[in-house]
């Protein structure tokens, strides 16, 4: 198993087609959340957009802002 | 989780949701912040705020007007407009379905003449040179004073209301 923490929307473009093998991190006012992205529930976005491009538009959260 | 779909943010995706975040925040909305989704184009924004709808999501959509909203369509308590209506007759959009039943809606602002005169104002600007609507529309918007805008428009202040109700 290789597990890799990134920022790079290129390296999240590899995944477009493994989604499934993302987990998002995110912290909000209760902690931090690991969620691990629905391959089907993307599958109509991920026929517009590159993963990478669907997280840096904010659609995956993961994001600071 | 509230998701608010925005026009916008073409190729300035990060600063666009940087902008909204911050002004919301100073709008006073706190709690379940909203994701923002920075769509691009008009036309990119209702497909992908209806792309959010088709997930189960509780989507907010925000559009420019691009054009004064008839005032048939907003007569009355601005929990009654209708900015749907606006969107048929400009657009030819038609409401999602999903809507009804979820507490979704959309909001409008009109841009008016501000993009020219802004351009116009700072065309001589060194270095930073004239006003573009990408590169400095979102730092601009992340300066507003959330107060002056709600006073200055009716429809700046429906949406941060019900920004403010849906993430309490």
């Amino acid at each position: 198993m290789l597990i890799i923490t990134t920022h790079s929307d290129v390296l999240v473009d590899a995944m477009t087609d493994q989604p499934d093998s993302v987990l998002v991190a995110e912290r909000d006012e209760n902690g931090a959340t690991l969620t691990r992205l629905d391959h089907d529930k993307l599958k109509p976005w991920l026929e517009d957009y590159r993963l990478g491009k669907l997280w840096i538009k904010g659609g995956i959260g993961g994001t600071r802002w | 989780m509230v998701t608010l779909y925005v026009e916008g943010g073409g190729d300035h995706e990060i600063e666009c949701r940087k902008g909204f975040r911050i002004f919301l925040e100073k709008a006073g909305i706190k709690g379940r912040m909203p994701r923002i989704f920075a769509c691009g184009t008009r036309n990119e924004a209702l497909n992908d705020f209806t792309e959010g709808l088709n997930r189960g999501e509780t989507a907010f959509l925000l559009v420019d007007s691009e054009a004064p909203v008839s005032l048939e369509h907003q007569n009355g308590d601005p929990a009654d407009w209708r900015p749907w209506d606006h969107l048929k007759d400009r657009d030819a959009w038609t409401k999602p379905d999903k809507i009804a039943a979820l507490s979704t809606g959309v909001e409008l602002h009109a841009k008016q003449k501000i993009e020219t005169t802004l351009k116009d104002a700072t065309k001589d600007c060194v270095p930073k040179g004239a006003y573009g609507k990408g590169a400095h529309s979102f730092k601009i918007l992340a300066e507003l004073s959330p107060s002056k805008v709600i006073a200055a428009s009716p429809w700046a202040k429906r949406f941060i209301d019900e920004m403010k109700k849906i993430t309490a």
